[in-house]
């Protein structure tokens, strides 16, 4: 048979522990990441592009290599490989993906979801951090350990991380003050490190409970815990209050959410000295109150740091558009923007840029401009600049 | 529609002459077809598809029926369907032609004659059917003997299974029997050293080197295109990675074709073969340490607690020596010492039981001695090793209602209890017809049939024959009449599988829990025709009380949703999809997330019906609470076991085929029974399709016959020449058969293949070869009680040639 599973678009699948997300995830205008996944597999981007190692190998991995903090890196990094694709996509003879509706919207959404799960860790390395992070003497597992914190066997196998890291975060304070006592540092985690140890502890798991896996948070209900735990009161998402801590929509975090715990562990003894400041109680959570709140914090990000007209009326000029685009969008050689951008958004706006990509490339080639590209902030500005322009 | 070759070839003609002559060119096949034969219109309309899921085999591939006009005209493969991935085999691909077989039944069927011929049934109608066995059933439990009832079915894991196991469980009866014995022996091998009730899935698709142990790996193996498609990824699907295969067989097989290398071991002698194997890697230090320190128990002191007095090691040096291995298998230590060395050093090496086919599931000591070199060489539950399938999760059923009667029915032993069955409860369906003929603990009264045929497909045919028909009432369902229908009492007419809903589980030997879901190709079943669930829900509703509350559902396919609100409820796996989504999911759930396409059980089920069904292909190697619970929680050395029954693989058991012991080779020469089952009739099912029995031998041509492979040498001496029709007689029957003289088969042994010689099956099947299940002696294992068809020995005689006239008997 010619066609094989791997080549046929997907009948609706995944990314949708996501549905608790979607309604605030439409509210910061987010795409429907389920779409996303079928159309990532119905307009050809797995043949070329996998994910995580699932998927074709032509392009970079979208599940370990692109840039997706928020939904302007993901629009530049579609929007610079464009040309390189176009390249790729004659030589194999494929058909280039063209979008209607919201469809690219609903795309960006699911690339931009991929790093909320984190991929399977190494227990190997796991279990070398055990002992380096001196979890190994208050823990026991594989019968080894002290006895003075809880046995990590009782642990159900493959349980899933943020559970995990929900019980870590809320045993801190004991676990902080005998670490101190026995002199020893509290662990700090860099990269995947804390993905590694619960690798390790996920396989260790003895508990014969059925394997409990963990759907995305209810960010609605992170938005709620982050006021009510007392978050808010240090840290923003992207905005003006909280200036204590940093702001979680500004910060770079460049992981999965497991990860976002990690560095939230991290800043346990600033956190503790400020809350002391602050007379405010250490918050701890139950059921899926980790999970909650930061999906809040994840979705929250996607909408990235808003543009600046000026500087977008700058890059407009700077890097070509205004060449076919004309001055004030009245078009030249290209259409007249002014009756075509102002109103729609960043999304709908990049869409038509996408599709039109092929026709700008042969106006170009001939007038020998040289392909735009952009950084993720230039084109949040750039956007931002055509949104407003000439209204 | 009867086209003739001479018709066709006219038609053929007519249209190039018709072209020439002026005959519209826009005339469709349609209009040729009709100008042909008026009485036949292909279909037009819309075209659309509708999934389902093939049952002309346990393998459970994916079907997607393409239909126009809502008829199906087509059958091609599911591709996000798991098991199969769009392939079909030659059996998948006859399906219409089964669904549109011109002998299905219509109508229920009555015997008022003698047994065994169709002749002897009358059509009745339905209402006197059920009027009949329900009365029957209704006084059965009137009088307190439940347990009288008996079904005897196939195992298809799908809604009939679970029905008939309902319906007996609420009308009081424990005599569920499975005719199927396909998974038994390695069922039970895997249950005696790791404690664990389930068939072992061998994950060939990941390993570099496969020691098949005369496992019919490419034919008639339990789910065949699901490890098809495992091969060709083991061969070709990783880059500068191909795996090497060797068959171990007396017989050459398919399998054994495509192999790299085949070794011709005596028949009966595979298991032995594997412990000398064993013995080397042992001796040699070859095998992992790491593993069998850690999760084995009996390697260096006998297992405590099971009378073994041997450690392996002790039990491989003093028996399963260089010397005596080449000896009783007839391979030699050159071979032994390259093959166990070759296996021990691959990257990743994996060590198949000897499962021939769906009827002939091989031997305990060959499936135990098969998983002693899997340990050793470190497989149980490791990528590219022997794995242990998880059941789905569906929703349960609701508790039986209370009924004293039923409870003591199910509380009496199963009257056919395997001897050596362990406390598994496996089917021993020739011990139920021993004892119906002889007496056991309680009569049966009243038996259904479903979805098997027992008097084709026993080890036993003849005893079951006549325990059919000593049985007062026996109610076969079929879609055309089987060999076991015909020696019952009614014969109801069943609804086809493209033909009605249903929710299968995951077939054998494939790791992952996986549901699939059958919907029907048409609105409406064939005319006359219900389903065999249906039936049985309708005559609880006849027997009323207990029996009928425990059928709560108005319809199979509300039966169905309630079992897929398991599925939603499990919060684990997804739907059927494209290998990304297969990759994504064990990714996500490696980490210990889990994201589905569906948020609610309505929407699980819409895209049931869209994909074919749900699945997890997560599978957590190395959990090892799940797959070793044994006493010990490690895996367990059956010294005891391997002794015991080795022993009685010891001459002349095994090598009087050869003629080393036990009688020389001689003019009239008892000679080894290899049995093997070619695919398209393996199981017993699809003689009675001409597809398929066009396809039984490509190689040496045969079709539509029976023959039987004997090696030229022991061919010259008895006097035989290919083609010859011989007749093969043992202690327990003789058939009369085609002979091939090939070299594929050993010295001193005869093949036959299974799955023809059937009275019942239609016009295609009725009479068409014969059966060498009727040579089986009744020799059965010690220790298991598994039947033993390796014992039978058959002497050879010429009967007629070149296909005329009696020859010398």
């Amino acid at each position: 048979m010619a066609e094989s599973r791997s080549a046929i678009a997907a009948i609706a699948l995944f990314v949708t522990g996501l549905v608790a997300a979607l309604p605030l995830a439409a509210q910061m205008g987010m795409g429907d990441p389920i779409r996303g996944q079928v159309l990532f597999a119905s307009k050809g981007c797995v043949d070329c592009h996998a994910i995580r190692g699932a998927g074709g190998r032509i392009g970079p991995d979208l599940g370990r290599t692109a840039a997706k903090d928020s939904f302007f890196e993901i629009a530049s990094g579609m929007w610079n490989h464009s040309v390189g694709m176009e390249e790729k996509i004659r030589e194999l003879r494929r058909v280039r993906p063209v979008f209607e509706d919201t469809e690219l919207r609903d795309l960006v959404a699911f690339v931009y979801f991929l790093n909320y799960f984190d991929e399977p860790g190494d227990a190997k390395t796991g279990k070398i951090l055990f002992t380096e992070k001196h979890c190994v003497q208050c823990h026991r597992v594989e019968g080894e350990g002290g006895r003075e914190g809880p046995s990590l066997e009782s642990l159900p196998r493959g349980v899933s991380p943020l559970r995990i890291a929900q019980g870590l975060w809320n045993h801190g304070p004991e676990m902080v003050s005998s670490m101190r006592r026995r002199g020893l540092n509290v662990p700090q985690f860099r990269g995947a490190e804390i993905i590694d140890l619960f690798a390790y502890l996920r396989s260790q798991g003895q508990a014969r409970e059925a394997r409990e896996f963990q759907s995305a948070g209810d960010p609605g209900a992170g938005e709620r815990l982050f006021a009510a735990k007392g978050c808010s009161r240090c840290h923003a998402v992207f905005g003006d209050e909280g200036e204590i801590g940093p702001d979680l929509g500004r910060m770079e975090f460049g992981g999965s959410v497991t990860q976002i715990a990690g560095r939230m562990w991290n800043h346990w003894p600033a956190m503790v000295e400020a809350m002391d400041m602050l007379e405010m109680r250490f918050p701890t959570f139950e059921e899926e109150e980790l999970a909650d709140l930061l999906a809040y914090v994840f979705v929250s990000r996607y909408a990235g740091t808003k543009g600046d007209p000026v500087r977008g009326r700058e890059i407009y000029r700077a890097e070509g558009c205004a060449f076919c685009h004309g001055l004030d969008g009245e078009g030249t050689l290209g259409p007249p923007l002014e009756q075509v951008t102002p109103g729609s958004d960043s999304e709908e706006i990049i869409q038509r840029m996408w599709n039109h990509a092929p026709e700008m490339w042969g106006e170009m080639g001939e007038h020998q401009i040289e392909w735009p590209r952009f950084e993720a902030h230039q084109l949040a500005d750039l956007l931002s600049f055509l949104r407003t322009a000439w209204e | 529609m009867n086209v003739t070759r001479r018709r066709f070839l006219g038609f053929a003609a007519g249209t190039v002459a018709g072209t020439a002559a002026g005959v519209p060119a826009s005339w469709t096949l349609s209009d040729w077809m009709a100008a042909i034969d008026p009485g036949v219109r292909p279909p037009t309309g819309p075209e659309d598809a509708v999934l389902s899921v093939c049952k002309l085999c346990p393998g459970g591939c994916g079907l997607r029926v393409r239909r126009i006009g809502g008829r199906p005209v087509k059958v091609d493969g599911n591709l996000l369907h798991p098991v199969s991935g769009g392939r079909l085999c030659p059996k998948g691909q006859a399906a219409l032609q089964s669904l549109f077989h011109p002998d299905r039944l219509s109508s229920p069927l009555r015997r008022v004659g003698p047994v065994g011929s169709l002749d002897s049934f009358e059509p009745r109608p339905w209402e006197e059917a059920l009027a009949e066995i329900s009365e029957r059933l209704r006084l059965l439990h009137q009088v307190g003997r439940p347990e009288s009832l008996a079904i005897l079915r196939g195992n298809q894991r799908g809604v009939a299974d679970r029905v008939a196991r309902r319906f007996l469980d609420a009308f009081g009866s424990p005599t569920d029997v499975v005719v199927d014995r396909g998974e038994q022996a390695a069922t039970l091998a895997l249950y005696l050293t790791q404690g664990v009730r389930a068939a072992p899935a061998y994950d060939v698709r990941s390993t570099d080197y496969v020691l098949s142990f005369g496992s019919s790996l490419l034919e008639a193996w339990s789910s065949p295109v699901h490890m098809m498609r495992a091969y060709g990824e083991f061969r070709q699907g990783r880059p500068g990675r191909r795996g090497k295969l060797v068959q171990i067989e007396p017989r050459l097989s398919v399998t054994g074709s495509s192999a790299d290398e085949w070794i011709d071991v005596r028949p009966g002698s595979e298991g032995i073969l594997a412990l000398g194997i064993a013995n080397v890697l042992v001796s040699e230090g070859l095998y992992d340490r790491d593993f069998v320190s850690e999760r084995c128990v009996g390697f260096l002191e006998p297992l405590a607690g099971s009378g073994g007095r041997l450690s392996l090691a002790e039990l491989l040096s003093r028996r399963y020596g260089l010397e005596e291995v080449a000896d009783r298998t007839g391979v030699s230590n050159n071979v032994i010492l390259r093959i166990a060395r070759e296996f021990a050093t691959a990257r990743s090496r994996l060590a198949v039981g000897p499962r021939k086919g769906p009827l002939l599931p091989g031997s305990l000591f060959d499936h135990l001695a098969v998983q002693t070199l899997n340990a050793l060489a470190g497989n149980p539950d490791r990528p590219g090793g022997v794995l242990v399938p998880e059941e789905a999760p569906l929703a349960g059923w609701p508790e039986l209602p209370s009924d004293e009667s039923a409870a003591a029915g199910r509380a009496r032993p199963r009257l056919d209890s395997a001897e050596g069955g362990f406390e598994l409860g496996l089917s021993d369906p020739e011990r139920l017809a021993e004892l119906v003929l002889r007496g056991g603990f309680y009569p049966i009264e009243v038996a259904f049939v479903m979805g098997a045929d027992p008097v084709l497909t026993s080890m036993t045919p003849e005893r079951f024959a006549q325990a059919i028909e000593k049985i007062p009432l026996v109610v076969s369902f079929a879609t055309v009449p089987t060999d076991t229908a015909l020696y019952g009492d009614w014969i109801l007419p069943e609804t086809h599988f493209l033909e009605r809903w249903d929710l299968e589980t995951g077939p054998p030997g494939v790791p992952f829990p996986l549901v699939s879901l059958s919907q029907p190709v048409w609105g409406k079943a064939s005319p006359g025709t219900r389903s065999a669930p249906d039936v049985l829900i309708e005559l609880a509703a006849e027997v009323g009380g207990s029996v009928a509350s425990a059928f709560p559902w108005p319809d199979v396919p509300s039966m169905i949703r309630a079992e897929v609100a398991g599925l939603f409820a499990a919060r684990r796996g997804a739907l059927m999809g494209s290998e990304f989504d297969e990759a994504w999911v064990r990714m996500m759930e490696g980490a210990g997330w889990w994201a589905p396409g569906y948020r609610t059980a309505e929407e699980l089920w819409s895209g049931m019906r869209e994909s074919g069904g749900w699945w997890d292909p997560f599978y957590d190697h190395g959990d090892w609470r799940r797959v070793l619970l044994t006493d010990s929680g490690r895996f367990e050395f059956r010294t005891d076991l391997l002794q015991q029954l080795g022993d009685d693989r010891r001459p002349p058991y095994a090598l009087a085929a050869a003629g080393s012991e036990g009688e020389p080779l001689g003019a009239r020469p008892l000679l080894a029974l290899v049995l093997f089952e070619p695919l398209p009739v393996a199981g017993g099912v699809g003689a009675e399709l001409p597809f398929l029995q066009e396809l039984l031998e490509p190689g040496l041509e045969e079709s539509w016959s029976t023959w039987v492979e004997i090696h030229p040498e022991t061919a010259a001496r008895i006097g035989i020449r290919d083609h010859d029709r011989v007749r093969l007689t043992s202690d327990q029957g003789s058939i009369e058969a085609k002979a091939r003289v090939t070299a594929r088969i050993v010295e001193g042994a005869v093949a036959v293949p299974v799955g023809l010689g059937r009275k019942g099956g239609g016009r295609w099947a009725s009479g068409c070869g014969a059966n060498p299940l009727r040579l089986l002696v009744a020799a059965r294992e010690t220790v298991s009680g598994l039947p033993a068809p390796e014992a039978t020995r058959v002497r050879v005689a010429v009967v007629g040639r070149d296909g005329h006239g009696e020859g010398r008997a």
